[in-house]
């Protein structure tokens, strides 16, 4: 099925940048060393390090902006892009990044004033499943989405972007063998959201399998209302 | 000699038949040329061809669906896989003479899953392809 490019999210630490952006792009490379020996005549290579890079452009708004420049020479910043139109159960890739570049402009008079970013990789690509990704008022359970068992030597990771609201907020992510939850297992406790802090973001430690739950959902204590997205990805 | 229309092309990566979403394939060939110019032997630079190459290439539009092509890309990515890809001119025919089909073995040089990631276009890219052996063109 083919995916027109209209409904796709960027998220940026805790901000959501979709509303401002025209375009967004990701690129994974890997190196190729010439392996070439005697005893043939075609070049043949062996792969080397792998690179991923994820850009944005678009228009200049000035929450955004600010957003952009308070982050300028911070680290490990969750980078999620949802893949699809962003609803609960569709896919993502995240990564943990630097904002390596931020363009503003070039402004032409008459003209809508874009910006552009470029990221820089600290971490690798994780591809995983939107398990939330809305505005919620009150405690949240979450949709249950069978993403699978995580292998023994794979790792469940969580990321959580928070993008406003008010109250102690906690999130939870949280496996079972049923799709009826009958008896949850919490495997990721992201920490807890102050009553203080409308926006924040955090990538939690990665989770080592082996997890034979395959069924997985978030549950959020939420005393008032909390605009946040949450990504599962099990690699 | 009989002119190839191609509609109905044969892509495989990995063992899996990808040309349901493939829009196009290429095979640049390259002979390496080094240069034999030496004393006396007129005005010309002159070569004697070296050691071969070849750059594959596919044009996909991508599918984010469970289990389809942007999740098995990047499986092949990340994993860094050396994998089988298969060349055929027209799927439905046999390996024949007038239907070779190009067969090596490779990893991901760089893929872009959105593309340009323009709203309003289709995500897909070119999924540049490194050999990690020769080129075999077999019509049997």
């Amino acid at each position: 099925m083919t995916q027109l490019l209209s409904l796709q999210e960027f998220l940026f630490g805790s901000t959501r940048l979709t509303g401002q952006l025209n375009q967004m792009a990701e690129a994974m490379a890997t190196g190729a060393n010439d392996a070439t020996v005697f005893g043939g005549r075609t070049t043949i290579f062996k792969p080397g390090l792998k690179g991923y890079r994820a850009t944005a452009s678009g228009f200049w708004a000035a929450t955004e902006d600010l957003a952009l420049e308070n982050n300028l020479v911070v680290e490990d910043i969750p980078i999620s892009i949802l893949l699809t139109d962003g609803t609960a159960g569709t896919p993502a890739r995240s990564h943990k990044a630097m904002l390596a570049q931020l363009t503003r402009g070039p402004g032409q008079v008459g003209q809508l004033l874009p910006l552009s970013i470029e990221m820089a990789a600290m971490g690798g690509p994780v591809r995983g499943t939107v398990l939330h990704n809305a505005s919620a008022s009150g405690n949240v359970t979450g949709t249950a989405f069978q993403l699978g068992a995580v292998g023994a030597t794979q790792f469940l990771y969580g990321i959580i972007h928070v993008f406003s609201g008010t109250g102690s907020f906690d999130v939870l992510i949280q496996s079972d063998n049923a799709q009826g939850f009958g008896s949850p297992t919490t495997r990721i406790t992201f920490t807890n959201v102050p009553t203080g802090t409308p926006a924040t973001y955090q990538w939690a430690t990665p989770v080592a399998g082996a997890i034979t739950d395959d069924w997985w959902r978030i549950s959020a204590t939420n005393p008032n209302t909390r605009d946040f997205a949450v990504i599962a990805a099990i690699q | 000699m009989a002119n190839t229309v191609l509609f109905d092309g044969y892509v495989s990566i990995n063992a899996v038949d990808v040309s349901g979403y493939v829009k196009g394939f290429t095979l640049p060939q390259t002979i390496s040329a080094e240069d034999a110019t030496v004393m006396g032997t007129g005005r010309t630079v002159i070569h004697k061809p070296s050691l071969k190459g070849f750059t594959p290439a596919v044009e996909f539009l991508n599918d984010f669906t469970d289990n389809e092509l942007d999740e098995d890309f990047y499986t092949l990515w990340n994993d860094v896989t050396e994998f089988a890809v298969v060349y055929r001119i027209v799927k439905n025919t046999v390996v024949g003479t007038g239907n070779p089909e190009y067969r090596f073995s490779a990893f991901i040089g760089s893929w872009n899953p959105l593309g340009e990631g323009r709203v309003g276009k289709l995500a897909g890219s070119t999924l540049q392809l490194i050999n990690t052996t020769t080129l075999t063109r077999a019509t049997a």
